[in-house]
């Protein structure tokens, strides 16, 4: 899934670690959000739409992803 | 899937499974006595080397009180999915094994099991590393 992720994670300052405290998810899975490796939940893209006060359509490209 | 996310089910399957495993080969140890390369006691010492590999793993397994989150419960899934694959690969090829090497046929479906676990072991071993750092 496309996503503008690792764009507003850096423009916030903060590391990959940082994120995944704020949201309850570990380094390990905001690396693969961002690179696209891993699809997140429901629950998750809301949590980091939420976090970065975006919608969840403008953090993920939807029309621009395959569906799985 | 849901249960995964706790570190202590994934020690409790790793545990259970040596449990069974080790077993078998420590019982083995009894009526395994005249084979062509050992006494059979060489079961006994893979048994209890089974056992305390998994007390090690599943202590540092257990060590982590934090859930696993959404993405390592995905990749625990298939890891598990990955051993169920490899387990029933090599059930097939330790019968091909027992076709040609019939009078091995103990060593055969020992050395079978030990492979199987020695897979489990290893991939226990890559996803507490992996998940730890």
């Amino acid at each position: 899934m496309l996503t503008r992720l690792r764009e507003l994670r850096e423009a916030s300052k903060l590391t990959q670690k940082e994120l995944g405290e704020k949201v309850g998810v570990s380094r390990q899975a905001i690396n693969a959000v961002e690179t696209g490796k891993f699809d997140p939940s429901l629950w998750l893209a809301y949590d980091l739409a939420q976090f970065f006060k975006v919608s969840i359509e403008e953090l993920f490209d939807f029309e621009g992803s395959e569906r799985k | 899937m849901k249960l995964l996310k706790y570190p202590v089910i994934n020690s409790l399957y790793f545990a259970v499974t040596t449990a069974i495993y080790a077993a078998t080969f420590i019982i083995a140890t009894k009526y395994c006595t005249d084979l062509p390369f050992h006494s059979g006691d060489a079961f006994r010492y893979i048994g209890l080397a089974m056992i305390a590999a998994t007390m090690l793993v599943t202590t540092v397994s257990m060590l982590r009180r934090k859930k696993y989150d959404e993405y390592q419960v995905n990749i625990l899934g298939k890891i598990l999915i990955i051993n169920g694959l490899i387990s029933t690969l090599l059930f097939p090829c330790s019968i091909l094994f027992l076709t040609f090497v019939a009078g091995f046929y103990t060593e055969a479906l020992f050395t079978t099991m030990l492979l199987q676990w020695l897979v489990i072991l290893f991939q226990e071993i890559i996803y507490l590393v992996k998940t730890s750092s």
